[in-house]
């Protein structure tokens, strides 16, 4: 029987790891519960996910290590409303922080408005070395009639454990 | 034959958050606690950072908070390691309409150490009662 032991602290670095870029090829018109449907996928090397581009479904690998983090740029139709976005399984249910989903979030604060205030959390991320079949960037709040801009995407690190 | 398996980061990804808020005050240098770790683990004092093994690590840090008086009532941020400072990344605590969208994010590269989130410094504002209402830290672990 043969035997290959690591190296003391080497199971924990990334040993492969490719980025993956997912875009928008046009501006998309969102409301509430659309979810983002990023059609261009680039990236560093070879890659296990899978990404539909007509849905904007990511599909994992059980094998796999994820970070993923959707940047957000949203032209709101009403000057006064606020968005919300964050990361849905296969299922359409948020994934909690507890498993690794963690939502971004921009809200509108009338001028007269100082208290209780938060500021914008300006990526969605999701990372999970025990990953859910598959992901979708879901719109949580927006303004009916808003637009999801191209200049909005996904930055994937998909790593060999 | 020895083995001496990894005991902290279980994953080459991993991140640690807190959705609790923590009663900031206008002290520097304060650790913005986590509590909650996913393929990590709580740093050696348990102080509110995340324990780290000597790898290069790229960090990612967020933090939501709010004010309590205007949008010059603002906190820095920084992460820092035990072993260097980090990067900082301009907080706002307060996000008032016709103002910037502030950036929350803070960035380091980290060699060795123990790594955390810690306030910076404070605008003019009465920051007295701002608070992190969630905060965030996420990372990769990268081949040496």
């Amino acid at each position: 029987m043969t035997y290959q032991l690591s190296l003391p602290g080497s199971p924990v670095e990334a040993k492969g790891t490719t980025a993956i870029e997912l875009t928008l090829s046009s501006a998309q018109t969102i409301s509430v519960n659309d979810v983002i449907a990023f059609d261009t996928l680039r990236a560093t090397g070879p890659y296990e996910l899978s990404l539909n581009t007509s849905t904007g479904e990511i599909t994992l690998s059980g094998s796999k290590t994820y970070w993923v983090q959707a940047s957000i740029d949203v032209n709101r139709s009403s000057t006064t409303s606020s968005f919300r976005f964050a990361w849905i399984d296969q299922a359409g249910t948020e994934i909690s922080a507890a498993n690794g989903g963690f939502d971004a979030t921009w809200e509108y604060h009338a001028v007269a408005t100082t208290t209780n205030a938060p500021n914008p959390t300006s990526v969605a991320n999701y990372i999970s070395s025990n990953p859910v079949q598959s992901i979708r960037l879901k719109t949580m709040a927006v303004q009916p009639a808003s637009t999801a801009n191209t200049q909005m995407s996904v930055i994937i690190f998909e790593v060999t454990p | 034959m020895s083995y001496t398996p990894p005991t902290k980061n279980q994953s080459p990804i991993w991140a640690a958050y807190n959705s609790t808020a923590q009663g900031v005050t206008r002290i520097a240098n304060q650790i913005l606690e986590v509590d909650q770790f996913i393929n990590c683990s709580a740093d050696s004092g348990a102080s509110g950072g995340v324990a780290f093994p000597n790898h290069a690590c790229y960090v990612h840090g967020e933090v939501r908070t709010t004010g309590v008086s205007s949008y010059t009532d603002t906190y820095t941020t920084h992460l820092t390691t035990d072993s260097q400072a980090g990067g900082r990344g301009y907080q706002g605590s307060c996000n008032v309409a016709g103002t910037i969208n502030l950036d929350d994010g803070n960035y380091i590269i980290s060699s060795a150490g123990d790594v955390y989130l810690k306030t910076y410094a404070f605008g003019s504002g009465s920051g007295e009662a701002s608070d992190a209402q969630e905060t965030r830290l996420f990372g990769l672990i990268l081949n040496q």
